[in-house]
């Protein structure tokens, strides 16, 4: 029984199969199949040891766990169905999330469109209303909150009082959650709200390393980006790079436990080791040869689609890194930030993007790359932005356009509203029903990801085990006959 | 650079003191407390 309980709910507890793009179901309702079946495909229970630790966990806390052991204190990541084997010993509940009440993106797109809460938000509501957190807050436990969605719990406050949430915790928590735990044992005053600046941001040589397996083997290589566009959080952070014997100890905890690939995260993996903007290929080649000597199975996070761009026209690096990874029929996936088509928009909200091109070619950019992509087999799976502060009818005009000639290259491109994040936290939240032209967009999204659909489910598909097969091949099809019967896509 | 402590009368409070403070002060570390009603505000910075 373990004094500092970590632990979140079902949807993020869970390695979606060991398909981390199937984790995008969670951020929905259900769709054409009942709940429980919808919550079986993408977030199936995870296997745990007798005392209820999961093998595999949420990289984020398991930053956490290794945090609090590192400063000695008990602490273990708890599967939530495992709850009432510690409760009553438990002084601390650490509880962390991608998006507590599914105000993010894309969730609260979904929710918009459809009219009906997704399943992450009903997930954790049904979670913090078990009756061990209820009999742990009775006994005194104190409730610590955190993760990259701490700032919904602003908006929340009646829910902080009903669950009893002792702690919110928004930033970088390795270093303060140390504090905050010490003073919970201790019986000492906590902050109701802490919002974790740049003098308790942990340097790289605080950054805790994983001490057990990490969902789908995710492992970090960098934080922050030297890109600062407005709306993004990651911006207000310092860049820090991961050392390579950093990164082996921890794709060490993850091979040890029996995991047969990883995802190598970073806000630009292509900007790993640089001082910049500019990709360097010698850091680049050595952390994908590090990698490769521990799993076949290697995947990215993000790349930017500048550095995409320039990394392949000045150092042929894409085409090195792919040759590295890919088998001869083999695709491999990541996830890119368009955001708008519209020069004048990116311009204004994320003027670095594009760099080292004009922020002005960023349409251009963005083609270069997705064509780059497409010769060397990688996926992009892409981001607009829609309904930004500013946001004109010409610049989703000029999305639109851009969506229409990035046909020819496979990738599915995903529509996300507007959440007041980064330098644009202070604005004006995206849930309005969307304008004519929004729709359009959405609409010729759906179109292209339709167009590509069974090339990539095909290759994305092809180890799954056959109930993931024929679900999701199931909810492919209902999805084009429901898009042309009543979308005429 | 110190971490800005401020007191907040109840949670409602803490929240509209808190969304002013990170706006105002996006990089630096910040951290409200909830006191009873016989405390004071205050603000330690």
């Amino acid at each position: 029984m373990t004094k500092v309980v970590i632990t979140t709910d079902r949807t993020m507890m869970t390695n979606h199969h060991g398909k981390e793009f199937i984790g995008f179901m969670t951020t929905a309702p259900p769709i054409f199949m009942p709940e429980w079946l919808w919550m079986r495909i993408s977030a199936p229970k995870i296997r745990t040891d007798e005392r209820g630790e999961p093998w595999q966990a949420p990289y984020g806390l398991r930053k956490i766990e290794a945090a609090l052991l590192d400063a000695g204190i008990d602490a273990a990541v708890i599967d939530p169905d495992h709850l009432s084997k510690h409760i009553d010993k438990a002084k601390v509940l650490a509880i962390g999330h991608h998006d507590y009440f599914a105000l993010g993106p894309p969730s609260s797109e979904w929710w918009v469109l459809t009219g009906r809460e997704p399943v992450n938000a009903k997930s954790f509501r049904k979670l913090m209303e078990r009756p061990e957190i209820k009999r742990a807050k009775r006994n005194g436990a104190k409730i610590i909150v955190g993760g990259p969605a701490a700032w919904q719990w602003l908006y929340k406050p009646d829910l902080m009082e009903k669950w009893g949430v002792d702690t919110v915790i928004d930033g970088e928590g390795e270093r303060v959650i140390v504090e905050v735990v010490r003073k919970a044992l201790s019986g000492e005053e906590l902050p109701k709200f802490i919002q974790v600046g740049v003098e308790d941001v942990p340097s790289l040589q605080q950054i805790p390393l994983i001490k057990k397996a990490s969902v789908n083997g995710l492992v970090e290589i960098s934080r922050g980006c030297p890109r600062h566009c407005r709306f993004c959080s990651v911006t207000l952070r310092p860049l820090r790079h991961y050392t390579l014997d950093m990164i082996e100890r921890e794709l060490e905890v993850n091979r040890r436990a029996g995991l047969k690939g990883c995802i190598l995260h970073s806000d630009d993996v292509l900007l790993y080791g640089s001082d910049g903007i500019y990709p360097k290929p010698d850091p680049i080649i050595k952390l994908h040869e590090l990698a490769k000597k521990y799993f076949k199975d290697i995947g990215w996070s993000h790349f930017s689609l500048s550095a995409v761009k320039y990394a392949e026209e000045n150092y042929r690096l894409m085409s090195r890194i792919s040759d590295m990874l890919l088998e001869d029929d083999d695709y491999i996936g990541v996830e890119v930030g368009i955001e708008t088509g519209s020069p004048d928009l990116a311009e204004r909200i994320m003027p670095a993007k594009a760099l080292p091109y004009k922020a002005r070619e960023w349409p251009s950019v963005v083609i270069d790359a997705f064509s780059i992509m497409h010769d060397l087999r990688i996926v992009p799976a892409a981001t607009l932005i829609v309904g930004i502060p500013g946001e004109r009818p010409e610049d989703v005009t000029k999305s639109l356009e851009l969506v229409d000639e990035l046909r020819p290259y496979r990738s599915l491109i995903v529509p996300m509203y507007f959440v007041p994040m980064g330098l644009l936290m202070n604005k004006e939240w995206y849930r309005a029903q969307p304008t004519q032209e929004q729709m359009d967009l959405m609409k010729a999204c759906l179109r292209h990801d339709l167009f590509w659909i069974d090339d990539l489910a095909r290759w994305y598909l092809r180890k799954a085990n056959p109930f993931l097969r024929l679900s999701i091949s199931l909810f492919i099809s209902l999805v084009k006959r429901a898009a042309s019967r009543y979308l005429f896509i | 650079m110190s971490r800005i402590s401020v007191k907040a009368e109840n949670l409602r409070k803490a929240v509209e003191i808190f969304m002013k403070l990170r706006e105002k002060y996006p990089t630096r570390s910040i951290e409200v407390f909830v006191v009873s009603n016989d405390d004071e505000s205050s603000d330690n910075n």
